[in-house]
């Protein structure tokens, strides 16, 4: 048996997400009621568009068998990660001590994802940003979102 | 036309007093603020500050309210172009081509060019609003939910004009974007699906979380892996304004665009959101040479931006004529009115006169001072761009954040961001694009509660979107839009077989 | 028919502190910014602000037919800093519709006071083939397989009066649902769908442009609706002590503080003193879940009787400690608004 060749890894991989994906929906709408083509209940569509994902995954897959494509690349997951933990980071310290602290530890963080990064500029950088937000968004546009919450000790 | 003349008079002298001046100025400037700013919208913004109109005499806070609200769309575009995160839906578009204009150092020009086109779509709104109203409005009752699901399933294969690279692969987005619109509480029968028992998605992906995911965060994901010197700004910052060419080049499609977003606008039921994706897939189809857009075609930023504008203001006749809301900042309008004492009916336009009239007359005023505000922020803009990416990018994880939290004070949201964005720079790995995704995502809840209510009324019977003209026309326009659009890729595969046979 | 009956539960259960409130007070509204209930809020609050003397921040957290925004008020610290502006659906339909509800609308909360409340209007499609009442319910017993009937979706106001009228009247029309009254009221004026219940307050201007045509009022006569019946409001107070107290007579005066200003003099809503009367809601609570499951909503006779009880028992209590005497001071909101609006706040386990 020959050998099949991938010649774009690149679409046999989206291919195989894709794939992954419509499975995982399908699998998540299973408990609702699919109903007939002329009363969709609940999870009708879902089904329906699970289906043609899993397709547009084949054929992908498929395609990345017959026709040369892009490689996969070099997927760097450092900086990505880094940032996405300055997020959480920030979701979670939002409520409890406050965007005072929120937001120059999301930056901070955010911050490490990059080799350029001058710690002393960007920490005095993050500082100004964090005022100017609760300048713009709590002063000026009025939005509830806390500024320094130290539970039993006061509440900005 | 004496009649036009004599009620827009009315209109004029209603507007032009200092007091609704002034009122008209802060509302663009904050609506243009928080367009600037991401994840806050002008829902919110308008609820924060309806307390501080209760003072106000009803025109004078529905002028600055009204202000507020196409100010954000001006706004919205600003960042699209600038940074390349969507203030709004209706800047999606925009980020495609205004972007790359952006990294080629044109930025001025697309900015420049948003800003007038949106100033032309503007005049001519109000003149449709103040001559067509009534008319048009009637037009629009026309449509039930035959025609709308008829009108998304055309407006989804815009969808595929938009790919910049594989069309499969943007189809495979479109498609995930309707499933995700279905996370969520079913409208119908209350089930949750898809949800795992998790709270704050029982109502839904919110848009900003996925706006902000894919194309804030992922974009700076994006940015420092690729290439670590790249910031948003490449080169030389060229001419702050566009050149004459440019505005030679962007005329018809600002026309175009503007006739495209006014009548999608009327539409009750949020078919402004339609007018960018609408204009742009018209730009590219009928451009001598479509492989300019996505790279940094100037129509690409000149129609959508007109379509945009126009739309946004032609939404205010199902409410000004109707008393109907068609969107959600349409119904804050209505709240607004109310607590004012006017109540929105049909019977506005005549029992108020003054009131009606005047705000249409500041709408015109409106645009006029997002003109005035605009152009020469550009420069301060521009030079913005300047700053070290290894500094900005930090403020923008950050504003993003902000923005995020704001929209429903949800940690929730926050976290379900990240992780919307590790998915996104995934996906641009592979080769898929944004843009797609969340067209799907937008169109998939409103085709999907038309589909099922028009199915639901004609109890079960399909043949009733074929039987409806209008459904049948429009589901025949996206048909012929999808051949179109696909037909070409089809041509050159087969020539890439022949050639490598 | 009754009127809606939008319940504050607000719970304040708090020992007498002396200075009441010393920071902003959170009061949620459950339900999208711009719609009835947010007006209201927006409306009560600021005056309550100005009373008060510190600021009432509206937070608006739609979702889930007003049950996320009540879970969160529930779920809030029971120390009179959040208050919550809930209704009929809230905390009458909530735990009938909704399975495993994270509130419990009776143990939760306590109220402070009603806001306003709204009479439904039952209208139909300008072309409907009835010319009253009468007929109307005639027509639709003997046709109602055919016809549409639009609601703003499960457990909303419009949801659950028309399933109260179709189980009355034996009608099984196709129920159509919207997201929001704005759209259904839309496609209803187009002739989309032909006929459904909904507040007084959005259909008016349309009744008035001849665009839709109205059929029954519950509860009485609607004056900007010749021919039809609209019932007077009322607002009963507690007479809890302290913080509660004080929240209620800021609820109460801010309810009335706001004069609308085209409202035209009415006669007055009194209010009226009830010792530790709830506001019909909880009653409503009660029967929700008791009451025989109709189709898809469970709003059965004896909530409405409930309902009623407790409206005749306020209304029999005319005078009692903290009555205020000015009988010609309309309600808080205007005409247009009166329906009850509910301020709830967490009530405090163990008290």
């Amino acid at each position: 048996m020959s050998r099949v060749r991938v010649r774009a890894p690149q679409d046999l991989v989206a291919g195989a997400s894709l794939l992954a994906i419509a499975v995982f929906a399908i699998w998540a709408s299973a408990p609702l009621s699919g109903g007939r083509l002329g009363a969709p209940g609940p999870g009708f569509l879902p089904r329906v568009l699970a289906i043609l994902l899993g397709l547009c995954g084949v054929a992908l897959v498929g395609r990345s068998l017959v026709r040369s494509g892009e490689a996969l690349g070099r997927w760097s997951w450092r900086g990505p990660g880094l940032i996405a933990l300055a997020v959480v980071a920030f979701a979670l310290t939002i409520r409890v001590p406050g965007l005072a602290v929120a937001g120059p530890l999301a930056m901070l963080v955010a911050g490490a994802a990059s080799p350029e990064t001058r710690w002393r500029e960007l920490a005095i950088f993050s500082l100004g940003t964090t005022a100017v937000c609760i300048a713009l968004f709590r002063s000026l546009l009025h939005l509830p979102i806390p500024v320094l919450v130290l539970p039993g000790l006061f509440t900005l | 036309m004496s009649l036009l003349l004599s009620n827009l008079s009315l209109g004029f002298s209603v507007a032009f007093t200092l007091h609704n001046l002034a009122l008209c100025f802060v509302g663009c400037l904050v609506g243009t603020l928080i367009g600037v700013l991401p994840g806050i919208g002008p829902i919110a913004t308008i609820t924060m500050l309806l307390p501080i109109t209760f003072g106000l005499p009803p025109v004078g806070a529905l002028i600055m309210l009204a202000g507020i609200y196409y100010g954000a769309q001006y706004g919205g575009s600003t960042t699209a172009i600038l940074v390349n995160i969507p203030g709004e839906v209706t800047s999606v578009v925009t980020t495609l081509d205004g972007h790359q204009m952006a990294r080629q150092g044109r930025a001025g020009a697309a900015l420049g060019i948003a800003a007038l086109g949106s100033f032309f779509a503007g005049c001519v709104a109000t003149l449709i609003i103040a001559g067509l109203a009534v008319p048009l409005t009637r037009l629009a009752l026309l449509f039930g939910p035959a025609e709308y699901a008829a009108l998304m399933t055309a407006g989804l294969a815009f969808a595929v004009v938009l790919a910049r690279g594989s069309i499969l692969k943007s189809i495979a987005m479109v498609v995930l974007g309707l499933l995700l619109s279905t996370v969520g509480n079913d409208l119908e029968t209350g089930a949750e699906r898809m949800t795992f028992g998790v709270s704050s998605l029982s109502d839904g992906i919110d848009f900003a979380v996925l706006a902000m995911g894919l194309f804030g965060f992922a974009e700076v994901m994006r940015n420092l892996t690729v290439d670590q010197a790249r910031g948003v700004v490449h080169g030389k910052i060229g001419n702050l304004l566009p050149s004459r060419a440019e505005l030679r080049q962007s005329a018809g499609p600002v026309v175009r665009g503007t006739l495209v977003g006014a009548i999608l606008g009327i539409l009750p039921g949020n078919g402004a959101v339609l007018g960018p994706f609408a204009s742009y897939a018209l730009e590219k189809k009928i451009a001598r040479d479509p492989g300019r857009f996505g790279q940094g075609a100037i129509e690409g930023v000149a129609g959508p931006e007109s379509a945009n504008n126009a739309g946004a203001q032609t939404s205010f006749i199902p409410l000004l004529t109707l008393g109907i809301p068609p969107n959600a900042v349409m119904a804050l309008m209505v709240g607004a009115m109310t607590i004012h004492g006017i109540v929105p009916g049909p019977l506005v336009m005549t029992r108020n006169a003054s009131l009606f009239w005047g705000v249409i007359a500041s709408m015109w005023l409106g645009n006029l001072m997002l003109l005035v505000i605009n152009l020469p922020l550009i420069g301060a803009w521009v030079r913005l761009l300047k700053v070290p990416y290894r500094l900005m990018y930090p403020a923008i994880v950050l504003v993003c954040c902000v923005g995020i939290y704001s929209v429903n004070n949800s940690p929730g949201d926050v976290l379900l961001t990240s992780g919307v964005a590790l998915f996104g720079y995934a996906a641009s790995r592979l080769g898929f694009e944004s843009a797609p995704l969340l067209l799907g995502f937008v169109l998939g809840r409103l085709l999907e509660e038309n589909l099922r209510r028009a199915l639901a009324i004609s109890r079960g019977d399909l043949s009733v979107f074929i039987h409806r003209p209008v459904s049948a026309w429009l589901l025949l326009t996206g048909v012929v839009v999808l051949v179109v659009a696909v037909l070409p890729a089809i041509r050159t595969r087969r020539e890439q077989v022949f050639v490598e046979e | 028919m009754r009127p809606s009956l939008f319940v504050l539960a607000v719970v304040l259960a708090l020992p007498v502190r002396a200075a009441y409130p010393e920071r902003p007070i959170t009061l949620i509204v459950p339900f999208a910014a711009g719609g009835p209930t947010d007006v209201v809020a927006r409306i009560v609050g600021e005056h309550m602000s100005r009373t008060l003397g510190q600021q009432i921040v509206v937070e608006n957290v739609a979702g889930a037919g007003g049950t996320t925004g009540s879970t969160r008020a529930a779920q809030a610290a029971p120390d009179g800093y959040t208050l919550e502006m809930g209704h009929m659906g809230t905390h009458g339909a909530a735990p009938a519709v909704y399975p495993d509800l994270k509130y419990d609308p009776l143990k939760s909360f306590q109220p402070i006071g009603m806001a306003a409340g709204t009479p439904i209007l039952i209208v139909a499609k300008k072309s409907f083939p009835a010319k009253d009442l009468k007929e109307f319910v005639a027509y639709v017993k003997a046709n109602s397989e055919k016809l549409n009937e639009a609601h703003a979706g499960v457990g909303s106001v419009s949801y659950t009066t028309c399933a109260l009228f179709n189980s009355l009247v034996g009608a099984k029309p196709t129920r159509v649902v919207y997201r929001g009254t704005g759209p259904a009221l839309n496609d209803l004026v187009s002739g989309q769908v032909d006929y459904m219940c909904d507040q007084i307050v959005n259909l008016v201007p349309q009744i008035q442009a001849g665009t839709i045509k109205a059929y029954g009022v519950e509860g009485g006569r609607a004056p900007r609706v010749p021919g039809l019946g609209m019932e007077r409001h009322l607002c009963p107070e507690g007479n809890a002590s302290g913080d509660r107290q004080e929240a209620q007579r800021c609820a109460h005066q801010g309810a009335r503080g706001r004069e609308h200003p085209q409202a035209p003099a009415r006669p007055g809503g009194r209010p009226l003193g009830q010792g530790g009367a709830d506001p019909g809601g909880p009653g409503e609570a009660r029967g929700a879940r008791g009451g025989p499951l109709e189709e898809g909503s469970r709003l059965s006779g004896q909530g409405r009787r409930a309902g009623e009880v407790k409206m005749r028992r306020a209304r029999r209590s005319a005078s009692g400690p903290r009555v205020r005497p000015q009988a010609r001071q309309p309600l808080s909101c205007s005409r247009w608004w009166r329906r009850s609006c509910c301020i709830c706040s967490r009530r405090r386990s163990g008290t």
